[in-house]
This record gives C-alpha cells, structure tokens and sequence, in this order.
C-alpha cells in the first residue's frame, strides 16, 4: 500500500465517529433550546463559573431581603396608623381641654373633658399594643409581650395616687380636695406627677417595651431602625397629659387649682401632640428608606438578571440555526453510510 | 526447458495462488477487527526453481513511527479520560451552584445550600419571634451540614474507585506483560527459524496498544526481534523478563488517607515520593485524580466547613472565650479558626442544643447560649432580639483567613469561597472534559493515520483476488493444455 492509501476500518469508522459527535451535538443543542441556557453552565464557564456563582448568592440574598423587607414595610406601615390615630386623639383632646379650661371645676363641661381624656386613655393603650402577626410593632425588641399597660386601675394609677396621698396628706376622693393652691397643684404635677412618666417610673408600672428599636437589614449593606418604641417621648407625654385630665380633671378642685391643671394638661398635651407628629414623621422617614431600599433591590436583580443571562443565556435563534445545521450534517452523514457501504467492489463481482 | 519443465512450473504457480488467496482472506477477516491493533499481510515473492514464483515470506506492513504516535496519544487519551471522569463525578457536588436558592428545588452544592440559610437567616431577621423561621434556619443548616457530608463523602468515593481503578490497571499490567513475554519469546525463535511471525507480531502490536491505555510506554526493538518496553518516564517494565508492578489497595478513603504508590521493578512511579514518575495512561491520571485534584477539593470542602464553625461560633461574657455554635465539628466544640481540620466537612453537624427534636430550644440561635448561659446575648429574653441574627449574617460576608491548603485565595468569606471552590472544581471539569476530547480525538486521528497506512483495504484485496483468479485460470488453461499435448504426443507414439 503507497501513501495515500486508506483502509476498510478508518471508512466506517469516520462516518461512525462523526456520526456519535453530532448526536452529543443534537442533545446538547435541543436542550439549550428548550431551557434557554447553556446546558452545562459549569463546563462552558470553566473557572469563570465563580463570578456566575456570586451573582446567584447576591440574587437570592437581595431576594431574600425583599420579602423581608415586605414584612418591616408591614410593621411599620401598622405603626404609622397607630401614630396617626393618636395624634388626632392627642389634638382632639388638645380641643377639649382649650374649651374645658374655660369650664368650672365640677360643672359638666369640666367632666366632659374628663370623661374624654379617660376614653383617650383607653385608645391609647389600644393604639400603642398595635401588631402585626403577632408581633407589637411599638415593643421595641420585646416584641412577644404588649407594651403597653391599662392606666385604669393597674399599677400606674395606683402610683399617681399614692404620690398625690404623699404630697397634700389626703387621697384624691377626699373633699378636702378643693383646698389645694394652684402652686400646690402646679407644684405637684411638675414634679411627683410628671416623674412618674418617664424613667423607671414609666418603664416599671406602664410599659413593658424594650428602649431598643428593631433594626433590620433593608439592603445587602443598610441595616436601620425599623421602628419607634412605646418608650419614646411622645407616648410618655402623651399619657401624661391624657392620666392628668382623666385624674383629676373631674375633681372638685379649687378655681386656681383647676386652672392650674388646664394650664398643665394643654402644655403637656400640646407637647405629646408636636412629638407625635415628630414620631410619625421620623417611621414615615423609616417607610420611605425601605421604599428606597426595594427600588434599589429590584433594579439591582435587573442588573444581576442581565448579566447572569449574559453568562448563561444562549440566543434562540443561534441554537435553531444549530440545530437545523446539525440536522443537515447528519442526514449528509447517513446517506454517506448508505452510498459508501454500496460502493464495494464485492457488489460489482 | 520442456514440457514437463512448464508442468511444473503451472502447477507451482497453482500452490503460489492458493496461498496469495490465503492471504486475502486473512487480510479480509481481519478487515474490520475492532479488538486491536491488526496490519495488513503482504506476500515477498521470489522466483524458484525453473523460474516459478513462489512465497518466500510473509510479512505485516509496519510503520513504527505511526505506530509510537498511536501509542503514546492513546496514553495520553486514556490519562485524560480517567481524570475526566473523576472530575466530572466531583463536579456533580457544584452542579447546582449556578442556579439561585429556591426552597422548592433539592440543592446540593455548598454554595446553593449556603445560599438558602443565608435567606432563611434573613426571613429570621426580620421575624425573629417566629417559630417557624427558627425553624426554617434549622432546617437550612442541616441541609448545608448534610450537604457537606455527602460532598465529602463523594471525594471519598471518588478516591476509593480511583484507586480500585489503579489497582485492577496494574493486575492489568502485570497480565499484559506475562502475554507480552510469551508473544516476545514466540517471535524470537521465528525470527530466528524464519517461520511466519506476522500473526505474532500482530499480537505483540495488540498488547502494547491494550498496555498503553495503562501506563505510558516507550519501545526499543532488539537485534534478535525482540522487543523492551519503558514506561515513559523510563523505568523498564519489560526487558527479556517483565518486571513486576505492584500497589496496595486501600479499602477505605478518610479525608487525611494518603493512597499507595504504584511501584514498577521497586520503583515509585506515583505519588509524592516517585522518584520515576509516569506522565500518561489511565494509571498516571487516576493517581493524579486520587492524590492531587480530589485531596484539594477535600481540604476546599473541610475550609469551607471550617469557615461555617467560625462565623456561627459563640463568645463567652465572662471570659471572651469562643466555641462553636450553631456549626460543631462533630463531637468537639472548637472552632478551628484558619487552620484546616481535615475531615471537617464530613463530621459537620448542627448542633443537637438547637434541635427541638434532640430536645434542644430553637430560640438559641436567636439569643445564643448554645454553649451554656454565659453565652447568651439576649438576656431579657425579648422575642424581637435580632442582633445575633443579624451578626450571624454578617459573619457570613465578613472576609476571614481560610487554610492555605486548598488552593483557593486565603482572604475571603465564606459565601465567596464556596463560590470560588465551585469556580475552581468547574475550571477543573472544563479543562479536564476539554482535554479528554482533545486527547480522544487525537488518539483517533493517529490510529487511523496507522491503519491507513497499514490496515486493509478491502476493494484492494478484491481486486488482488480478481487478478489471483485470472491467474489461477491462466494456470489451469496452461495445464490442460500441456495436457492435451502430452496426449497429442502420446497418440502420436502409439
């Protein structure tokens, strides 16, 4: 045999091996045309795999993030209503006491103010145990147990009323309540009174929250406060004001005494007023940074989406164009076994 | 010269046809013989007595320097493959690591199943007082545990078949060798007493090409037509006898289990400790899949194990000493900090403390305390306490000092090394599979560039055939004819 020559077994065996190679070609392009993606991403991206890999983390991670953040919008979407229920509560009460003050100690619009004050009273506890699912959105991280105390008959009043016995020497259902001197009264509301609002005075008899806020993770690198605890100013003054006015506001007080407490109620009530508006606005600051933190996730995934389809996409119409390509070849492949095989020379013997 | 002078050389020109068509038969059996190396039968005629041609000798056609191409890329093919198919087998742990987390799939690579507890963690987050979102990081860190264990266990496995596969290739070797002795001696003595060895030397061309799928080889011919064979990086393997090849099974792969070394005539020729080592066959590949690719996946998969420990591993108040949390190494509580526990990844586990069904207390991996009361961080006990969560997380991001060992860069985190491990092993599967069909179609090329040149070709022996009938019908028509004229001659007489 001279160079040139070329046995039996290579002319079945090209055809063969030719034959195998484009059906594992068939296979692998009919399933990227079908997924849409390569079929081995890992054997196409070699060691560039990794930047592939890091894009599904940051995608599941920022997916993760969004449907959590839907839970803290949740949150803290209750915990503005419940804010805003009290603010108009705070300025209803704000009213009352504006006309009441003009109202004899006793007469009937002095207790109308009072009988308000003590309906408030009960709003605003209501108002500050808001939850969702289970967790009190105002509890600070305690968010298992309701912050927020009944003032009527629970330890808070007990209080009040024994800093008023210790303080005039009689209890609050005395007569002789009407003795007190306006600097008595003033005296006593800014002091032993007002004390018994904030510090461990408040945290021991009426809230159980935690002066922790939540702080969440709203994007891959932002974690913030999401939320405002029943600790804050605005809850102490507010119930400051409401428990004067439903206190003593019915009480047969002297006319000093009386005017003493409105002057009191309507500074306080007008401070709970202005902080609850602060308060409302720094969770609605907390609302549109999680707004602003999910516009940012989405088109971060946008971003992940189209370059993570860039790796591991394939185009339509290359992989139909392969396919047909591929089809053509091994049909070619076919008739060529069938024409070689019949050209033998043992067929023309 | 005379009439029974042409008698005879028609009727020795019969014996020559009969034998050239012997030979077209053989060459046409073995036209399509698939089980090894077979060349084409050529007749060396030469003219005898009374100038009649007659078969001195036959011979293979041979090309050596098509033949050595032929071997030593089915060498290399084979070392490729081997390499190949264990890879990918190890790259069946990563598979998955390019689609995102997504509960409702069964993940199994390290950075999928780290994907998910990340998310799960996230969920706890923002819900720290749900039971089921405690439930949920439990669930997803027992799947990240498990997920690691059977990925070790896979590169245990992958090892163990490794080296079975080397110990039967050198049962193999050893086997070839014996044959190869035999065949050798068989073509020595016909060499020697000039009867035909090409059936022989087709044997020996068979049992090289079988033996070069095992161990890479070099041959030298001999004055007395005997053949050595080398492996190739020169350690001989058969010399006038075969040199024996040895390697002790190893039955069971740890993580830390060195496998044996293959030793050709009490040399190694595999391992850290070869002194000649081989560079090709499925042996030098399944050595290199067991002792090198497969051990520094291990040690990627122990690092990332030990990363885990780290970023879930408590501090004590009182004394600032640290312990493994929600991770534990089995049975210890150490945290192995940057250096590398081999095994790690196989004997990860969740610890029992946080399990609800070992009696342990879900809400620990939200307030700590895994390793006892000085561990607690959420004193009060409030529902809503997501610090620890949240620095857990962190961990997980915070870049860290991972062992040496596995090859990867030494400061990274724990999500970006899982994804740099999974980088590394896909690389590995890309450049192996690639190498493999590489080499496959190489070994194709050159074997078919062998039995080009010397393989059959079956319209050739037809028409070879056709001329060996012509002539044998020349030779019959001769001999009827001298016949008749004998007869002719004879009648004349009488």
């Amino acid at each position: 045999m001279s160079v040139g020559s070329i046995s039996s077994s290579t002319i079945s065996s090209v055809l063969q091996n030719t034959v195998t190679r484009l059906q594992g070609q068939m296979t692998t392009a009919s399933t990227e045309s079908t997924t849409g993606l390569l079929a081995d991403i890992g054997l196409n991206l070699g060691a560039d795999s990794g930047q592939d890999v890091a894009l599904h983390q940051q995608m599941a991670d920022l997916t993760a993030i969004s449907s959590s953040n839907a839970v803290v919008s949740a949150q803290l979407g209750s915990a503005s209503d419940a804010l805003t229920n009290l603010q108009s509560t705070a300025s209803s009460v704000l009213a009352d006491v504006v006309t009441g003050s003009a109202s004899a100690p006793g007469s009937t619009g002095a207790l109308a103010v009072q009988q308000n004050a003590s309906a408030a009273l009960t709003t605003f506890t209501t108002l500050a145990n808001a939850q969702v699912g289970g967790v009190y959105v105002f509890g600070g991280i305690n968010t298992g147990a309701a912050p927020m105390a009944s003032y009527a008959g629970g330890a808070q009043q007990a209080a009040v009323d024994a800093a008023f016995q210790s303080t005039f020497g009689f209890p609050v259902t005395s007569a002789s309540v009407n003795t007190i001197t306006g600097a008595q009264m003033t005296g006593f509301l800014t002091n032993q009174f007002a004390a018994l609002f904030t510090g461990a005075g408040w945290t021991g008899n009426m809230s159980s929250a935690s002066s922790a806020p939540v702080t969440n993770r709203i994007d891959a690198n932002q974690t913030v406060s999401t939320s405002l605890t029943a600790n804050d100013p605005s809850f102490q003054k507010l119930a400051q004001g409401l428990s004067m006015l439903s206190e003593f506001g019915g009480l047969n007080l002297g006319a000093s005494a009386y005017q003493a407490l409105m002057t009191n109620a309507q500074s306080t009530m007008n401070g709970a007023n202005n902080s609850l508006i602060t308060a409302n606005a720094a969770v609605g600051t907390m609302q549109s940074e999680v707004t602003q933190a999910n516009s940012a996730i989405t088109l971060q995934q946008n971003i992940l989406t189209t370059q993570m389809d860039a790796k591991e996409g394939v185009s339509s119409y290359d992989v139909a164009s392969q396919v047909t390509a591929i089809s053509n070849q091994l049909q070619t492949a076919y008739s060529l076994t069938a024409q070689i095989h019949k050209l033998s020379l043992v067929n023309f013997l | 010269m005379g009439l029974t002078s042409a008698w005879n050389v028609a009727t020795s020109s019969l014996a020559t046809n009969a034998g050239l068509t012997s030979i077209v038969s053989r060459n046409i059996s073995n036209a399509q013989n698939a089980t090894g190396y077979v060349s084409a039968k050529v007749a060396n005629l030469v003219t005898g007595n009374g100038g009649a041609a007659i078969i001195q000798s036959i011979s293979d056609l041979t090309n050596a320097t098509l033949f050595n191409s032929m071997l030593s890329s089915s060498s290399a093919s084979a070392s490729a493959q081997a390499l190949s198919n264990g890879v990918t087998q190890l790259q069946q742990t990563v598979a998955d690591a390019t689609t995102t987390s997504n509960a409702t799939t069964a993940a199994q690579s390290p950075s999928t199943l780290l994907q998910s507890l990340s998310t799960a963690l996230q969920t706890y987050s923002s819900s720290p007082s749900n039971g089921s979102a405690a439930a949920a990081v439990l669930t997803a860190a027992q799947n990240l545990a498990s997920g690691l264990n059977s990925a070790s266990a896979t590169v245990a496995q992958v090892r163990e078949t490794a080296d079975q596969n080397m110990v039967s290739s050198v049962a193999d070797i050893n086997s070839l060798l014996g044959q190869f002795q035999a065949v050798n001696t068989t073509i020595v003595q016909g060499t020697a007493s000039g009867a035909d060895i090409s059936d022989a030397l087709d044997q020996r061309g068979t049992i090289l090409q079988s033996l070069s799928k095992d161990i890479g080889v070099t041959t030298v011919n001999n004055a007395d037509g005997s053949m050595s064979i080398y492996a190739d990086s020169g350690v001989t393997l058969s010399d006038t006898t075969a040199r024996s090849v040895t390697m002790a099974p190893t039955t069971t792969f740890g993580a830390s289990t060195v496998g044996a070394a293959v030793y050709v005539d009490g040399v190694p020729v595999t391992g850290a400790n070869a002194a000649m080592p081989i560079q090709s066959g499925a042996l030098a590949g399944l050595a290199n899949l067991r002792d090198n690719v497969a051990t520094q996946y291990q040690a990627q998969l122990d690092s990332i194990a030990g990363g885990l420990v780290n970023a879930f591993a408590e501090t004590s108040s009182s004394t600032g000493a640290r312990a493994a949390g929600l991770f534990t190494g089995g049975e210890a509580s150490s945290v192995p900090g940057s250096s590398l526990v081999s095994g790690l990844a196989g004997a990860i586990k969740v610890s029992a403390a946080v399990d609800p069904s070992q009696g342990g207390n879900l809400n620990l991996i939200r307030d700590g305390g895994i390793n006892g009361a000085a561990y607690v961080q959420n004193a009060t006990g409030a529902a809503g306490f997501n610090s620890a969560i949240n620095a857990d997380m962190a961990a997980l991001s915070a870049t860290a000092t991972f062992p040496a060992a596995g090859g990867l860069s030494a400061s990274a985190s724990v999500t970006s090394y899982t994804a740099a491990s999974a980088s590394w092993l896909d690389g590995q599967y890309q450049s192996s599979s690639n190498n493999a069909t590489y080499q496959s179609t190489l070994a194709t090329q050159s074997s078919q560039a062998l039995s080009n040149a010397t393989g059959v070709n079956i319209d050739t022996q037809m028409s070879k055939m056709l001329d060996l009938e012509n002539s044998y019908q020349a030779s019959a028509k001769l001999i009827s004819t001298i016949n008749s004229m004998f007869g002719a001659l004879l009648q004349a007489v009488a």
